[in-house]
């Protein structure tokens, strides 16, 4: 686990496509099973610019949660979302609405 | 929610698939990824001896659900489908929700004429939405995308429309017909692949998909095609109870089909 939070971390300070690739990378192994997204100002999205305010919380199979990363990647001054970088995860459901 | 005769329906279907191939210079078809686009796929192939023969565009908001870009990139190298993927803006709009109001038409419409398309076969379904039950099976679009649904061709004996603005191009509607219950029972029939989001998994699953902002789900036991059938037979439900833009205002939809939305 210290290495995907490694990664977060990375991804934390530059969310770069090269980062997000070494994060999706390492998913793989990483024991992370779930994923939740928290969209920012009570989910109101409304510009890409948004995007960098919500965050992913990522949780293994026994839904503990074990870290958190950003829901966007930047490429120059370009926003852009980074859902297709979580691919291996699945949606939590747990305690919807 | 009435049971109809799947043999029927899917002729009908594959019958204006092949004629939208027939009338049209360069169609192309949207794909979502959802059972209705995954479904019009399925019967396309079935209407054309294995082959998708024609681009599948998927406009994507850059949110969708990681499940969504898997079943993406699986069913594509699967099915050997030539994928154009558009990327759409998040920006704000005077209707609908940010994420698909005006931005996904705006989107489109760069592709439409990038690729110099035609004729669009777009999944919606009569069922879904009042705005979606006054659509015809080839409707047409002005050079703006506008869709005038007072005054649209008169579609009697199975002869379809193919009068196109110049600078427009025609919608055409192959499953317009089904009920969801007609698409669950054809992809059981069929083995049609679908998104796994819409089995249950901790008490809830989608029972409609959009991206990860507008999607919200139900509560659902139903871990499998059997099981959806089954829940769908007594539910009072609406199917896009779990879509926002749908549940803000009911007159969102209608605008933003006036404004070019699938």
């Amino acid at each position: 686990m210290s290495k995907i939070k490694e990664l977060s971390e990375a991804l934390w300070k530059l969310p770069s496509q090269k980062n997000w690739a070494a994060f999706s990378k390492g998913l793989k192994s990483s024991g992370l099973r779930y994923y939740k997204i928290v969209f920012a100002n009570e989910g109101k999205l409304n510009r890409m610019q948004d995007l960098t305010k919500s965050f992913v919380e990522l949780y293994d199979s026994k839904y503990a949660l074990i870290t958190k990363v950003p829901l966007f990647r930047k490429t120059g001054n370009k926003v852009d979302g980074a859902t297709i970088y979580l691919i291996g995860l699945s949606v939590s459901n747990k305690g919807k609405i | 929610m009435i049971k109809q005769d799947l043999k029927s329906l899917e002729g009908k279907s594959i019958y204006i698939i092949r004629e939208a191939k027939l009338k049209f210079k360069n169609v192309a078809a949207l794909w979502s990824m959802g059972k209705d686009s995954t479904t019009m796929l399925a019967l396309t192939r079935k209407a054309f001896l294995g082959k998708v023969p024609f681009p599948v565009i998927h406009i994507d908001n850059s949110i969708d659900f990681p499940e969504t870009y898997k079943f993406r990139q699986d069913l594509a190298k699967k099915w050997g489908l030539n994928l154009i993927v558009a990327r759409s803006e998040i920006k704000p709009d005077i209707i609908g929700s940010a994420c698909c109001g005006k931005n996904k038409p705006e989107t489109l419409k760069k592709v439409m004429k990038e690729y110099g398309f035609d004729a669009l076969i777009v999944s919606i379904r009569r069922d879904e939405h009042g705005i979606r039950s006054k659509e015809r099976y080839m409707s047409p679009r002005d050079e703006k995308f506008r869709w005038n649904f007072k005054d649209q061709p008169a579609e009697l004996w199975d002869d379809y429309s193919s009068k196109l603005d110049e600078a427009g191009h025609v919608r055409v509607h192959p499953i317009l017909d089904f009920n969801e219950i007609d698409i669950w029972n054809y992809i059981k029939k069929e083995r049609v692949p679908v998104n796994p989001l819409y089995f249950s998994r901790d008490g809830y699953r989608y029972r409609s998909l959009g991206c990860t902002h507008c999607t919200t789900p139900i509560k659902s036991a139903a871990k499998n095609v059997d099981d959806i059938i089954k829940e769908l037979s007594t539910t009072k439900t609406e199917e896009r109870s779990g879509r926002s833009m749908d549940k803000e205002n009911a007159y969102v939809m209608e605008r933003l089909r006036q404004f070019g939305y699938m």
